[in-house]
């Protein structure tokens, strides 16, 4: 699911970059610290808001060090996978025992016990794919699925994925 | 849901006595309730007297519990059973996930985070601890689920009447090189060069270390898109290779640009998880029995059973394998390097300067491997066939009887782990070879690659000279051992083509044509007064080629005194004499007239 969430990070400075265009510097930096990064806490930060409105602070010299410590507080679209939600997906490999697939930066994996009984698992299609009556899942294919459990590790997620429901499956 | 049994962990102190079951059947349990109460003994340490310590034995009470939530089914231990060792199993407990596939630290099946630990030191996590997907990391099934897995391919693999090959890539069915000479060789039609390298293939892959790209040249063995298209037929193709990820990609675009062989089998370093040895399990976890291998390192794979080893492709002479850095070291470059075709390449003027500076592809591609391989393998798929066939019709009885379920699939199917052996070991089964010049000075004979390639074909390999031989491979003919050799009309001396021929196409191919022509015998005479000479003086070191092992040498002497006497007393200068001399006991023992 979408938030925008208000969020703040504290940004260290060496004292050479003190003067004219330090606030652009800090900007920068901002976006290069947080935009694709992933927290347990807010999912992936995927953008950061109104770019001029950032609001730093005034900063506060490091006792002992010289350089300066500025708390710059921003907007951003947060996006983080729940258990339940349904999201769509691009598949990026099958295998005998299901198909990965791809919600932009989360990586899905959706088992066989979770795709309906009626798609089989054909090795020799090229590239191999579940095919049903009416269906194929092969690489690139769109599909909706329902997560049913993510798992956040060191920067970044994982999730396990269900199409065996009505309304999912390939789009 | 699934019944699991559970069994006791190698954590207890065996052996322990059941006291009480604590839960009855149809209750339902979460996790760490406890199952039963159970006495082991064991030491504890008292103190007597303020600062003396003793150990006395004794018995404790413990209680188990139970690792995982379920239905509590039926029990099969009772009170006051004494269970002896770890892995017995207790009771039956109905789970609603076995949590058997795994990706990332969560069951594949409900969602669940399996990373969580608690006191009781059981990882939900380690159910599911076999890694056999090709370009997955951190997705990993359970014993049992691999089983599953395994049973239903080879069924599929059976009903399509095909089996398992396993393909290496450098060396085996490409020769790569990173030589930017050839870029240019191949940008210039003009280059004398030009005509050898205009088919070799360049790609370029960047890396974090190397953000502008390295290019490679990669050369396709002669008659691989056939090979391919033939054997895909007969076989599920594999690649297994300890090149990087992105390499193999560009490789398998290049000799399968479609996907239609490999499709997304393809095993590399990055996920092997390691970068010495290559092993079939990472693949096959349960059953290897459909499975052929096909490499040019024999050591890599431990000279498994199912590996049919194949003569290196060299087309950049002395570049080698550049994906081997972290491999042991390759052997028999030396023997390797004049295999193609079972002649030696001769390569014009101006290809042998420049081969000396760099990697230089050497003159025509005279490489036949691929098609004696193709042989090969269409010969092992045939023999498996038949022996499945066979086994069809006896089979029928078997299955009435109860059998246990585990397992079962498998019994009397063929195995390609008897049968390839078996194929091999009839080649040369009745040879003893000997080699000379061939291994290098102090190798130990039988690590040497050769040597077990050959042996693996039933020949028998001798270290030292005697009359059983019935082949002596030699690289040259001025050495001891075909001077000894050529007095026995039996003993073939043949090229080393002969015994790579024979490993190759696995026959034995009738030797006449690489025997080695023994020249007059003024090439021996150096030879013969320095082995004389070596007798008398009795040094310890051989100075021969060979590699001799000094001290089963005495044997060797004895027979060969008379020879050493007769040149030992005539060290004439004149070398007619000189040759007359050493062909007295050459005559006498029935040496054919050819070689006078």
């Amino acid at each position: 699911m979408f938030f925008l969430k208000d969020l703040s990070l504290s940004i260290t400075l060496h004292p050479s970059y003190f003067g004219p265009s330090m606030h652009s510097y800090l900007r920068s930096k901002l976006l290069q610290d947080v935009e694709g990064t992933c927290s347990g806490e807010y999912g992936y930060i995927i953008y950061v808001m109104d770019g001029m409105r950032i609001d730093v602070d005034k900063g506060r010299v490091i006792p002992g060090s010289g350089g300066a410590e500025f708390e710059v507080k921003y907007r951003a679209i947060v996006w983080k996978p729940f258990k339940g939600e349904v999201v769509d997906a691009v598949v990026t490999s099958v295998n005998n025992i299901g198909f990965f697939a791809d919600v932009g930066p989360l990586g899905v994996f959706v088992s066989t016990k979770l795709i309906p009984s009626d798609m089989r698992f054909d090795p020799n299609l090229n590239p191999p794919a579940y095919v049903s009556e009416d269906q194929t899942i092969e690489k690139g294919s769109h599909v909706r699925l329902k997560i049913v459990g993510t798992r956040v590790d060191v920067g970044e997620m994982f999730a396990i994925g269900s199409i065996k429901e009505d309304y999912l499956g390939v789009l | 849901m699934a019944d699991t049994n559970l069994t006791l962990p190698w954590t207890l102190r065996y052996p322990i006595t059941i006291v009480q079951l604590l839960v009855a059947t149809g209750t339902e349990i979460g996790k760490n309730t406890p199952l039963f109460t159970y006495r082991y003994k064991t030491t504890i340490t008292q103190t007597r007297d303020l600062n003396e310590e003793i150990e006395v034995p004794a018995e404790l009470l413990a209680v188990f519990e139970s690792p995982v939530e379920g239905t509590v089914g039926k029990w099969t231990i009772q009170e006051g059973d004494v269970i002896e060792q770890a892995g017995h199993a207790v009771v039956t407990l109905t789970e609603a996930c076995p949590h058997a596939v795994q990706f990332a630290g969560m069951c594949a099946l409900c969602g669940k985070d399996l990373t969580f630990q608690d006191y009781s030191g059981y990882q939900e996590s380690e159910r599911a601890n076999v890694k056999m997907f090709h370009n997955t990391s951190g997705l990993a099934v359970s014993m049992e689920e691999a089983e599953r897995i395994e049973k239903k391919s080879a069924m599929t693999l059976l009903a399509a009447r095909k089996l398992i090959l396993v393909v290496d890539l450098d060396q085996t069915v490409i020769h790569t090189t990173v030589d930017p000479l050839i870029g240019e060789w191949k940008k210039d039609p003009t280059n004398s060069h030009y005509a050898a390298v205009k088919d070799v293939y360049s790609f370029s892959l960047q890396d974090a270390a190397n953000p502008r790209g390295y290019w490679y040249y990669v050369k396709v063995r002669p008659g691989l898109p056939e090979f391919l298209a033939r054997i895909s037929q007969l076989y599920e193709l594999h690649i297994y290779t300890m090149a990087t990820k992105s390499y193999a990609r560009a490789i398998s675009k290049i000799i399968d640009p479609d996907g239609k062989y490999f499709g997304d089998r393809i095993l590399t370093r990055d996920e092997s998880g390691n970068l010495e040895q290559k092993n079939l399990q990472r693949l096959f976890p349960v059953d290897t029995s459909l499975v052929t291998i096909i490499d040019d390192r024999g050591d890599v794979w431990k000279w498994s059973a199912n590996l049919i080893k194949v003569i290196p492709y060299e087309f950049f002479v002395g570049i080698g394998d550049i994906n081997s850095r972290f491999l042991p070291k390759a052997q028999d470059v030396k023997a390797t390097g004049s295999t193609s075709g079972g002649t030696v390449t001769i390569s014009d003027d101006a290809d042998v300067d420049n081969a000396s500076e760099s990697g230089d592809p050497s003159g025509a591609d005279k490489d036949h491997e691929l098609h004696t391989l193709e042989n090969v393998l269409v010969r092992v798929h045939d023999k498996y066939y038949v022996a499945y066939d066979d086994r069809k019709v006896l089979e029928k009885p078997v299955n009435m009887r109860k059998r246990k379920r585990t397992m079962d699939w498998r019994e009397g199917l063929p195995d390609i782990k008897v049968i390839m052996p078996e194929m091999k070991r009839n080649v040369l089964n009745g040879t003893v070879i000997l080699f000379s010049g061939t291994i290098p000075l102090g190798a130990n004979v039988d690590t040497v690659d050769v040597v077990i390639w050959a042996r693996s074909f039933g020949a028998t390999i001798v270290k030292e000279f005697s009359t059983d031989v019935t082949h002596l491979v030699a690289e040259r003919v001025g050495t001891k051992k075909v001077q000894q050799a050529s007095r026995y009309s039996h003993i073939k001396i043949v090229s080393p083509a002969w015994l790579y021929t024979c490993l190759s196409t696995w026959t034995n191919v009738p030797a006449d044509d690489y025997i080695l022509e023994v020249p007059e015998n003024s090439a021996f005479d150096a030879e013969i007064d320095g082995d004389a000479s070596n007798d008398k003086k009795d040094t310890d070191a051989d100075d021969d080629d060979d590699n001799d092992d000094d001290h089963d040498k005495d044997s060797d002497r004895d027979r060969s005194e008379e020879s050493d006497d007769d040149s030992d007393f005539s060290f004439d200068e004149d070398p007619v004499v000189r040759s007359l001399l050493v062909d007295g006991p050459v005559l006498t023992d029935d040496v054919p007239v050819a070689n006078l």
